[in-house]
């Protein structure tokens, strides 16, 4: 083959172009930073619930114990679904290879609800036809509601994990595991605790913030979240010094985080879900902002792992940690280690916090009272109404509204990298730490 | 709210920004709609596949991620190649071919997920300061990353509107969308570039795919968030003008953010829609207007 002196021109021309724009590109290796569980360490297997025997070895036999659930394994709901999904197997196989329930194995069947409360409802509806023994809630406000009719009507326990409209009534035989409220018996009302917890975690720094900004998701559960939080916040004396609401999904953030930068409040109260935290953050990088503080209502724990150094210092709305005293138990240690080598296996966020904590407690709720009063679903949920549950966000009972009994939401920050829980003080692993 | 003419100008800016992502990938969809009568939605979930294979090239090889785009581009320009050459073998018919790409579409998420993970990733640490710093020009600051959204939108939209309206086979295209038939008369092979330009929309989506990567943490459900603006885009810039849409996404952007700095931000979506539903109510309007118009003028010029 030939060329002409023109041809190689831009042959030479075009592989400068390439070599100057694949240098160009900065690249960093960040798989050190990315490795979340190198501080975990080894645990025993032990039984996965208080006073339920635990035998290694020991081969389940007879007739299966089967639990059956929805959960959204597809649409927008599936990122913690998933989470949900990991828990349930981590759950069945931890029962089975302590020798199951009673010597019965534990199975479970799960069906997919495509993020859709309809199909949540039919679901249960199949799974009940099909008389499975138990069930256990899906993941999502609309889906718990919408599975709470045909579990109820059948007479069926129905334990929750992260439960996000905590106002709308189910009934007694609803075991939530993020609980919520303090005991309140008025709907409205149920979100206060919360708020009384964040305006506690503030003011107990040396620095508490003066200045205040809350742009929250149009979504249920932040709206509400934000709301109690704004309202707490303003009668301490808080300046609110801004307030907007954004649609759910939205990627550019460049606006609000220009009128936040105007205001340069002391604290940015986000109201965020999914990847909305790395993507407000995107965009106060965009405009060169950095914020003094910031704090986030349910975003997704990779949103914040994803942004590395940048959240040091962010606080979150949170349930439980990985550390003592809520983590320094056995349970806690063996569900931290198999979930952390599961979920890295499945691309999930690999640490224990308030949705894989809250779907074990969920799990822990049902196992404890099978294990006091057998597979009998009138008997659980007596019992359950009568008896707390240790678990391993906290031990609960289910005698306040809607089967409320406490509030466990609390405050995460970020410190040093990791997520320490700061407030309440009796769960606390460090203080809070605002910069004046 | 008072808000500065910096607070403004910066928001305007970022607008723009954005608005070039969006036109990137309302160029192809654009294309293929308005040359080839394809409505292709999958054309969202191959620029996010895009996003995903540049995350995974530059997390398991630390390639750059401008380097991706070496095997990214050809392989996009076989699929775009492979879907069109699938449409025609079966003869899909432009209800058909909506059908098949939105099926497409939405079977994706699950395939992303499964491939990859349903929880977000994000290629932000693995980038150098070089690209997240933001720099200043003067008070306005700019983020390396959107001058590179911005120049991929000139690179690509520019190429495409010149090949179009420079070239032979431009030309050939523009033919073959007025009439297929007296197109083949004079020559235009239709099967044949009708492939090429799928597989060139196809590239694109790997280009946009790199971008989106290095912009926002990927998930598999974020076609959905950029549905209604690209669709909008690729209407109100005119189908097949490559200009049009990226004009049309950096207006609607710039017109969606300055609207969040004054007014509710979660009414913003709206606006884009609402200009869209005037820009349908008003079309049969502005025909009528100018067809009086034109009839006018012919009865002026018979007289």
């Amino acid at each position: 083959m030939t060329t002409t002196p023109t041809r190689r021109v831009r042959l030479v021309a075009a592989a400068t172009f390439i070599a100057l724009v694949a240098a160009c590109g900065g690249v960093q290796d960040a798989s050190d930073s990315q490795d979340l569980t190198s501080d975990l360490a080894d645990a025993e297997i032990v039984a996965p619930v208080e006073g339920m025997e635990c035998d290694p070895g020991t081969e389940p036999t007879g007739e299966p114990i089967v639990v059956g659930g929805s959960l959204s394994l597809t649409g927008p709901l599936a990122p913690t679904a998933l989470v949900h999904d990991e828990i349930g197997k981590i759950v069945v196989e931890w029962v089975n290879e302590c020798g199951g329930i009673d010597g019965r194995p534990l199975e479970r069947k799960v069906l997919d609800d495509q993020s859709s409360p309809a199909q949540a409802a039919s679901n249960y509806e199949r799974l009940l036809a099909e008389g499975v023994d138990l069930v256990m809630g899906p993941y999502g406000g609309a889906s718990t509601l919408a599975g709470a009719g045909p579990v109820s009507r059948a007479g069926y326990a129905y334990p929750t994990a992260t439960n996000g409209a905590p106002g709308q009534l189910i009934g007694e035989n609803h075991f939530p595991a993020h609980q919520f409220g303090a005991g309140v018996t008025d709907p409205t009302k149920m979100f206060d605790a919360y708020a009384q917890t964040l305006l506690g975690a503030l003011n107990s720094s040396d620095t508490p913030p003066e200045t205040i900004f809350f742009a929250n998701a149009k979504f249920p559960t932040t709206l509400s979240y934000g709301a109690a939080a704004e309202a707490a916040l303003e009668e301490d004396g808080k300046n609110i010094v801004g307030s907007v609401e954004y649609d759910l999904g939205t990627t550019d953030f460049s606006s609000i985080a220009t009128r936040i930068a105007s205001e340069d409040p002391d604290l940015v109260y986000l109201g965020a879900i999914g990847a909305d935290v790395t993507n407000i953050y995107l965009a106060f990088d965009a405009i060169g902002y950095e914020p003094r503080a910031v704090y986030a209502a349910a975003p997704s724990p990779a949103s914040i792992a994803n942004l590395g150094d940048q959240v040091e210092g962010i606080l979150l709305t949170s349930i439980y940690e990985n550390h003592a005293p809520l983590g320094d138990t056995d349970i806690a240690r063996y569900l931290a280690v198999t979930f952390s080598e599961a979920a890295e296996a499945d691309g999930l966020f690999p640490l224990v916090e308030t949705q894989a904590a809250g779907g074990f407690a969920a799990w822990q709720i049902l196992l404890t009272a099978v294990n006091e009063v057998g597979v009998d679903n009138a008997a659980i949920i007596e019992w359950l109404n009568a008896n707390e549950v240790s678990t391993v966000v906290g031990d609960i009972s289910f005698d306040g509204f809607n089967n409320y009994g406490e509030d466990f939401n609390r405050v995460t920050q970020v410190q040093d990298g990791k997520r320490v829980l700061v407030w309440p003080e009796d769960v606390a692993g460090a203080p809070i730490d605002l910069a004046p | 709210m008072t808000v500065s003419t910096l607070a403004l100008t910066q928001t305007l800016l970022n607008g723009v920004f954005v608005g070039c992502l969006f036109g990137v990938i309302a160029l192809g969809l654009s294309l293929k709609w308005g040359h080839l009568g394809v409505a292709d939605f999958s054309h969202l979930s191959l620029t996010l596949i895009g996003g995903y294979l540049t995350y995974t090239l530059v997390t398991e090889l630390l390639w750059s991620p401008f380097l991706t785009l070496a095997v990214t581009v050809p392989v996009f320009f076989v699929v775009g190649v492979a879907l069109q050459w699938f449409l025609h073998v079966i003869k899909a018919e432009a209800f058909t071919s909506l059908l098949i790409t939105f099926a497409l579409f939405i079977v994706a998420e699950s395939v992303v997920s499964m491939i990859w993970s349903p929880d977000l990733l994000s290629l932000r640490p693995w980038l150098t300061d070089d690209l997240t710093q933001s720099m200043k020009v003067g008070s306005i600051s700019v983020a390396p990353i959107d001058v590179v959204a911005l120049v991929v939108a000139f690179l690509l939209v520019g190429s495409a509107a010149a090949m179009l309206r420079y070239t032979r086979w431009g030309r050939g295209v523009q033919a073959m969308r007025q009439d297929p038939g007296v197109a083949e008369t004079f020559g235009v092979r239709l099967l044949p570039i009708s492939l090429v330009v799928s597989g060139l929309v196809g590239a694109s989506a790997a280009a946009a795919g790199m971008v989106v990567a290095l912009k926002m943490p990927l998930s598999p459900g974020l076609p959905l968030n950029w549905i209604g603006i690209v669709v909008v885009a690729s209407l109100l810039g005119g189908l097949g003008r490559p200009v049009g849409a990226l004009v049309a996404a950096v207006a609607l952007l710039m017109i969606q953010n300055a609207w969040s700095l004054w007014f509710p931000p979660q009414w913003s979506p709206a606006v884009t829609f609402g200009l869209l539903f005037l820009f349908l109510a008003l079309s049969p309007v502005v025909q009528l207007v100018r067809d009086r118009l034109s009839s006018g003028a012919a009865r002026e010029a018979l007289v």
